[in-house]
């Protein structure tokens, strides 16, 4: 089983200081470990060392035993797939040709996606059920459209991990529980995923692993069910919150009580 | 497949009427020669036929027109090209062939090379290399800033710009208004009347190069305008294709405006229309826009040798055409910037 580690990384940015402080994580294929923390804790700095968009200041990330420094760009980029929070596109690409550009790994320095690689995107597509959206333009969609067609890409990257940071940010309350959906079938599928997210419930849905990010480091990691307590919440977001079995869905839940 | 083949079909049809446009533009002139004599000259170039015509009209028909015509086809080409190709580039459809201080270099090269006395061949050189020179004090520069934001090198680019201007402008200051001043200032408006056999020899290689860089990148250039760290999390080495696009992009752009002078406005123009026919998609914008900017230029060509007796420089022209096409252009099209 491949596993996707990090192994002591931290993280400054310039003349700054340290915004991730040994941080240890691991996931394997299959799973899925969801990152919580307050806003500003380094969340998304920590998803950038993993997934190579940062360089850690000390430490090392790892896929199959194998250090992400011995790594090319393009190699990493067909292990592991990673989709930003918020991009500002430009061009008016069909949704199609934006999806597609996830088969770049493969491509070579020359190449254009071929027949094969338009057979692939149009999968995906129709795994996120986008596939309406596909001949039109990627600038008239709306932004939690947007969300879904940089994860069809991402899918399209057929990598063995996939780093979303906030993937449910932008989307309504029913495509977030539907996104949730299908992360956890990609997981099923085999694929490994890390998140970020700011929805402590949508952890406990998944059921796998979680960390909590606090100050740049881990103060707790383990399943689900595990970490989400009253106590750790109350300690990182500051509010009174319920977290007790409910008989009708049957699975824990963590609810805010307000202030 | 990719459902685009009325896209694809576009640009055969252009190149088609780039062919025919070409074909007439060889008589156009000062010097008309009609399409039967164009027709009878050039197949008597392969077939023994009876000579009907001045021998005079054989030279213009085939070396004099055809040199002009073809190296007009190669800068508009190169301007389209670059200016698409600066586009996707800086993620920003108002971009110009001129950002990095090309044109800038190359008119104070010029200029310069103009005071100093040298003849044609000592002005186009100075051109060039000074178009390069800007270019490579842009990427110097860009790369001192330690920012990896594109944005930084349209900064440098507004840098170094604004230096050769005032050092172009300085040259002008110290030209003899009587000869050299005039011979600067026409210059800087572009013309392709100079243009010849040995210019278009001059050329060929570096804009076919440039040109066949850029067009292998092409697919490339679509997962670079989705911004840096897409593209880098897509597998793409951003620095190195930016560097090889900035490279070719800036060969081809210097070569052209050394031949040809200052030519506004074509390299903005261009890729907006052609975006018009096959959309945002680098792999059909890029060859499109070679094409179109190539039938473009010979045709304004064609208009500043007919239109008066004595030429209009193709620069002023395309800048008349071009600002009403361009404002057009932007009230229809739908895209918000």
């Amino acid at each position: 089983m491949i596993t996707y580690t990090a192994d002591n990384i931290s993280f400054a940015y310039p003349k700054g200081k340290l915004v991730l402080k040994d941080i240890n994580m691991s996931v394997s294929k299959g799973t899925v470990f969801t990152i919580l923390g307050t806003n500003g804790t380094g969340k998304s700095t920590l998803l950038n060392c993993i997934a190579g968009q940062l360089t850690p200041l000390s430490g090392n990330v790892s896929i199959g035993g194998k250090s992400v420094k011995d790594m090319t760009v393009t190699e990493f980029s067909r292990h592991v797939a990673y989709v930003g929070q918020m991009h500002y596109p430009v061009f008016a690409y069909t949704v199609r040709e934006v999806v597609v550009m996830g088969r770049t790994p493969y491509l070579g320095m020359t190449g254009s996606p071929r027949k094969s690689d338009y057979e692939i995107a149009d999968d995906m597509m129709d795994l996120l059920k986008i596939s309406q959206l596909a001949e039109k333009s990627y600038l008239e969609i709306s932004g939690g459209e947007r969300q879904l067609v940089m994860l069809a890409q991402a899918l399209a990257q057929t990598p063995d991990f996939l780093v979303l940071d906030e993937p449910t940010s932008h989307l309504d309350f029913g495509n977030q529980i539907r996104l949730l959906d299908i992360i956890q079938n990609v997981a099923s599928e085999g694929y490994g995923v890390i998140l970020t997210s700011h929805f402590p419930d949508h952890s406990l849905m998944f059921d796998h692993t979680v960390g909590i990010l606090h100050n740049g480091s881990f103060i707790s990691v383990g399943p689900a069910k595990e970490v989400i307590t009253e106590q750790n919440m109350q300690d990182i977001y500051k509010i009174q919150v319920s977290v007790s079995y409910n008989d009708i869905l049957m699975r824990k839940t963590c609810l805010p009580k307000g202030k | 497949m990719p459902r685009n083949s009325k896209k694809t079909r576009v640009i055969w049809i252009c190149f088609f009427i780039y062919i025919i446009v070409f074909f007439i533009s060889i008589g156009i002139g000062r010097y008309y020669v009609s399409i039967e004599d164009i027709f009878k000259i050039l197949v008597s170039s392969v077939l023994p036929i009876n000579q009907t015509w001045d021998p005079a009209m054989e030279r213009v028909v085939l070396y004099i027109r055809p040199s002009r015509l073809f190296v007009g086809s190669l800068v508009g080409a190169s301007l389209g090209l670059a200016g698409a190709t600066f586009q996707g580039l800086f993620k920003n459809p108002l971009v110009s062939p001129d950002i990095l201080g090309v044109s800038s270099g190359a008119g104070f090269g010029a200029a310069a090379a103009i005071l100093l006395g040298a003849g044609a061949v000592g002005i186009q050189l100075s051109a060039l290399l000074f178009g390069l020179l800007a270019v490579a004090a842009v990427y110097l520069i860009y790369k001192a800033f330690r920012s990896p934001n594109i944005l930084m090198l349209a900064l440098a680019g507004i840098i170094v710009n604004g230096f050769f201007s005032s050092a172009l402008s300085l040259t002008k200051y110290m030209a003899d208004p009587n000869d050299t001043l005039p011979a600067i200032t026409f210059w800087l408006m572009g013309s392709l009347a100079a243009a010849d056999y040995d210019d278009l020899m001059f050329m060929i290689i570096p804009i076919l190069a440039g040109s066949f860089g850029i067009i292998f990148l092409r697919w490339k250039i679509n997962v670079l305008s989705l911004g840096d760290s897409e593209a880098k999390a897509l597998g793409v080495n951003v620095n190195r294709l930016r560097f090889l696009l900035v490279l070719f992009a800036t060969v081809i752009t210097a070569v052209s405006v050394c031949v040809s002078g200052t030519i506004g406005w074509i390299g903005l123009v261009v890729p907006h229309l052609a975006r018009a026919c096959t959309g945002d998609n680098h792999s059909r914008l890029l060859p499109f826009s070679c094409i179109l900017g190539a039938l473009l230029l010979i045709i304004l060509d064609d208009i500043s040798r007919s239109l008066t007796g004595a030429e209009i420089p193709l620069g002023i022209l395309t800048g008349i055409v071009g600002t009403p096409v361009f404002a057009l252009l932007l009230i229809r099209q739908k895209r918000i910037l």
